[in-house]
């Protein structure tokens, strides 16, 4: 299931608010499991079943290593550790890479293993590394195995976050598995994040993706500048407004609900350097990343070689965890490079440059790795990223101004979206409104108010509901 | 900023449409969209294990939602006030008109029209030498009215299309090209705006243009009398445009003054004694007015008493045309090849036409996949 649905809205949700807050405390956590069981289990039945492996399996594992620490047996603690997380990315290869894996070892001549040819489960790649975060941090001592197995499924499977993040670290949200305040302000504050990351998914990611498709899937024909242009610009702004929507409909849940996530999206588009950016991309991955491989492999800390080489793998697995395809290996590497280089010198020519000259460089080098995401085929997005800069030899069509004409108003909304401009004018409105409350109250729900029902209105004509993140 | 109120107003929403949704009536069929709606699906273990009944109820939840044409309406009109133009169905153009923007020419399969078209026509005259065959291609409304579409809408090139079929064709056939006419009469009422047909009075002007080209002496308006069937027709653009503000069209039907007999088998036992389905003049599709839409064979006979026959091959615009045609010839064999299956040579000969029209609109004749029905029995036959 997913939230930008009338099914989720109107059907799943409700029934999920209401029975939530008409139970008592002891039974909410067990309410939630059941709901995110079941809206796991909507698309794909059988998988709910991998989820209760991923949560027993990571449960179990987490009480063994706790004793076995305890009793001051470090090193079968440690095997403990291992096992689990074998186990774990063993689930992860097997139902993302392993046709991926097979495919790229029958190029050998000689060999042809059948594919395994199994369906993505939803999320896998976000609930393996939740989970992941979990016993790794037992095994650490940052937590305590947590004893009750419902709360534990709970941090797994919580359908907010479930199935595109953020990926929230047990030890976040530890505290408010067991202990966590519901009130009129956190609720209210959640409505207004899920509906303004609603909006972002439904009115503007799913509109742009249109566009986006539109362009790229013109069968192959080589495009003019202008155009090849418009649609890469679609998708910088689609696949930014579909993942942090996504995130801001997860806070807002998760708040509705009384939790508390972490940020995940930052204003990236803002950024001065590749370095920024990745600060304020994803966060939550690249923090996984950081603390669970980069720093565990010596960081910054044993030279600059193993620096360099620690900066490879991580964005090595930072690409590949976006999909099993090559693009997205090259796609991590292109960062991991930039990165690099970034450290080694650029960085501080950067600083030294006007912010809109290194906000352009910076916006330049995404837009290019976006076209090297898109297309499954690397091949493509080179082609792609040819015609960008003049390969058709074309610098515009009628095709293009007619795309022009009919989307600026789009790409400008996409544009301003991506800042933080939006947000201090609501809240510079606001505090000047600071002394009569009642206006602001109203006005802040007609609006909230009239977002929904476009929302709805877009949902209902539901002609284009892509879902971007099946992959991840 | 009071959170409580915003929260209770996202209760009222969330809670109200929920609870509408429950206990409005649910709906079986729309007209709006043409096509039934999703009910309740069947709850069993098989098709909740294989995802069928989470697929089906999902669209039930949108098939049924409590004002679902105003919604979409409203979607619509969001999409048009960001400046959009089309929906990647149709182009909003000028004054209300649609223009369906699936209209493609491809290239490649107009070159093996026409070759299958020059093949047929070249074997039925080496069996029925007297044959008169003519080909009229009709420009579609994206042509006629580009002065209608958004600015710089990318549509296919028509006139490019109609020039290579004259040039290839115009040694086997009378082909004739009424772009110049319909473009000179544009400001007349010749398409309809919500469909993507041409109008009966688009049809007469061509009717006229082509009899005159290929020497018979047209009907003059006189010879008719006009009359209105409907003023709220919403054809197929309509319903892909998702738009309730639009306003309907109105069709007319030209009617002979004087005695004008036919008796017309469209197949399956149905057999008239008119070329009009008044049944369609209540429905959405009043189009279908016009020879019940698209039958694979209509066979009529006339009171011409001239001794002609003529076969027309056609797609839906020339359903509209066909009643001009019941004053000059005694019988008309009327043949869709995407619905007719049948030995097109055979057809002919048997029926011993002495007249071939092939009338198709110009992007359907350049995309059709169909017209290999017509020489597909030569080796065999």
């Amino acid at each position: 299931m997913v939230f930008s649905s009338l099914l989720f809205l109107f059907y799943f949700l409700p029934a999920v608010i209401l029975i939530y807050f008409i139970i008592p405390g002891k039974f909410k956590n067990f309410w939630l499991l059941v709901a995110s069981l079941f809206f796991y289990a909507w698309g794909e039945p059988v998988y709910a079943l991998l989820m209760i492996a991923v949560i027993l399996l990571n449960y179990f594992h987490g009480l063994l290593i706790q004793r076995l620490k305890n009793s001051g047996r470090l090193k079968t603690a440690r095997f403990a550790l291992v096992l689990c997380v074998a186990l774990n990315l063993g689930a992860l290869g097997f139902f993302k890479y392993a046709d991926f894996i097979i495919r790229n070892i029958n190029h050998i001549p000689g060999i042809s293993i059948p594919l395994v040819g199994v369906a993505l489960p939803i999320g896998v790649s976000f609930f393996t590394f939740q989970a992941l975060s979990y016993t790794i941090d037992v095994y650490r001592g940052d937590v305590n195995a947590q004893n009750n197995l419902v709360a534990f499924g709970t941090f797994v499977a919580l359908f907010p976050q479930l199935i595109a993040g953020p990926i929230i670290q047990y030890k976040t949200i530890d505290q408010q598995l067991i202990h966590r305040e519901h009130s009129f302000d956190k609720f209210g504050d959640g409505v207004r994040r899920f509906i303004v990351g609603l909006a972002k998914k439904v009115l503007i990611a799913n509109t742009v993706g249109e566009l986006w498709s539109n362009i790229s899937g013109a069968g192959g024909s080589p495009l003019p500048v202008v155009t090849a242009w418009i649609g890469i610009l679609a998708f910088t702004f689609q696949i930014y407004f579909d993942f942090s929507g996504y995130s801001d409909m997860a806070i807002g849940l998760g708040k509705m609900f009384g939790f508390e996530f972490l940020e995940n999206f930052d204003y990236p588009y803002m950024s001065k350097s590749i370095t920024e950016f990745w600060r304020r991309w994803h966060i939550s991955l690249g923090t996984w990343f950081r603390d669970y491989v980069y720093i565990p492999l010596g960081g910054n800390r044993k030279g600059l070689p193993k620096q360099i080489r620690n900066i490879l793998i991580v964005w090595l697995l930072t690409g590949i965890w976006h999909g099993a395809s090559w693009n997205f290996v090259v796609w991590g590497i292109y960062f991991g490079i930039l990165l690099m280089v970034e450290k080694l010198f650029l960085l501080r020519v950067l600083e030294r440059l006007p912010a809109a000259v290194s906000r352009i460089y910076t916006m330049l080098i995404v837009i290019i790795s976006w076209a090297i995401f898109a297309f499954d085929k690397l091949s493509d997005g080179i082609s792609y990223i040819g015609w960008m800069f003049g390969a058709s030899g074309i610098l515009f069509d009628s095709k293009s101004i007619y795309l022009l004409l009919t989307n600026f108003v789009l790409l400008l909304i996409g544009c301003i979206g991506s800042t933080d401009y939006p947000k201090r004018l609501v809240s510079k409105l606001e505090s000047r409104l600071g002394k009569s409350p009642k206006i602001s109250t109203c006005g802040a729900c007609a609006i909230l108010f009239i977002i929904a029902i476009l929302c709805v209105a877009y949902l209902v004509d539901a002609s284009y509901n892509p879902f971007l993140y099946f992959r991840f | 900023m009071n959170k409580k109120a915003v929260s209770i107003c996202f209760a009222i929403l969330l809670f109200g449409v929920s609870i509408t949704n429950l206990f409005a009536p649910k709906r079986d069929f729309s007209e709006y969209e043409n096509r039934y709606l999703q009910q309740f699906p069947d709850l069993n273990a098989e098709d909740i294990l294989s995802g069928k009944f989470s697929k089906d109820f999902v669209a039930f939840t949108s098939d049924q939602f409590i004002g679902r044409n105003g919604w979409i309406s409203l979607k619509t009109i969001s999409d048009l006030a960001v400046l959009k133009r089309d929906n990647g169905r149709v182009y909003f153009g000028k004054n209300g008109t649609l223009f369906d923007a699936g209209e493609k020419i491809d290239l490649e399969q107009l070159e093996k029209n026409m070759g299958f078209l020059a093949d047929y026509i070249t074997l039925l005259k080496s069996r029925l030498p007297q044959l008169n065959a003519s080909i009229l291609l009709v420009p579609t409304s994206s042509e006629i009215l580009s002065e209608y579409l958004p600015p710089y809408a990318p549509v296919p090139e028509q006139q490019a299309a109609i020039d290579m079929v004259v040039e290839k064709l115009s040694k086997t056939a009378s082909v004739y090209d009424p772009t110049k006419l319909l473009k000179e009469n544009k400001v007349n009422y010749l398409y309809y705006r919500t469909d993507h047909h041409w109008t009966t009075d688009g049809a007469y002007l061509v009717y006229a243009g082509w009899a005159r080209e290929i020497g018979l002496t047209p009907l003059s308006e006189q010879d008719f009398t006009i009359k209105k069937i409907s003023s709220s027709f919403y054809g197929a653009l309509h319903s892909k445009a998702n738009l309730m503000t639009i306003k309907p069209d109105s069709v007319n039907v030209y009617c002979f003054t004087d005695d004008v007999q036919v008796l017309a088998d469209f197949g399956g036992g149905d057999k008239r004694d008119s070329l009009y389905f008044e049944e369609f003049i209540q429905k959405k599709d009043v189009y279908s007015y016009f020879l019940g839409g698209n039958k694979p064979l209509v066979d009529i006979a006339t009171n011409a008493d001239n001794g002609k026959t003529i076969m027309v091959i056609k797609d839906s615009f020339a359903n509209c045309f066909i009643p001009f045609l019941t004053k000059h010839y005694q019988r008309i064999i009327v043949a869709d090849p995407r619905h007719l299956n049948t030995d097109y040579l055979e057809l002919a000969e048997q029926s011993g036409i002495t007249d071939l029209l092939v009338l198709y609109n110009v992007p359907n004749f350049s995309s059709d996949k169909n017209l290999s029905k017509l020489t597909a029995n030569k080796k065999g036959g």
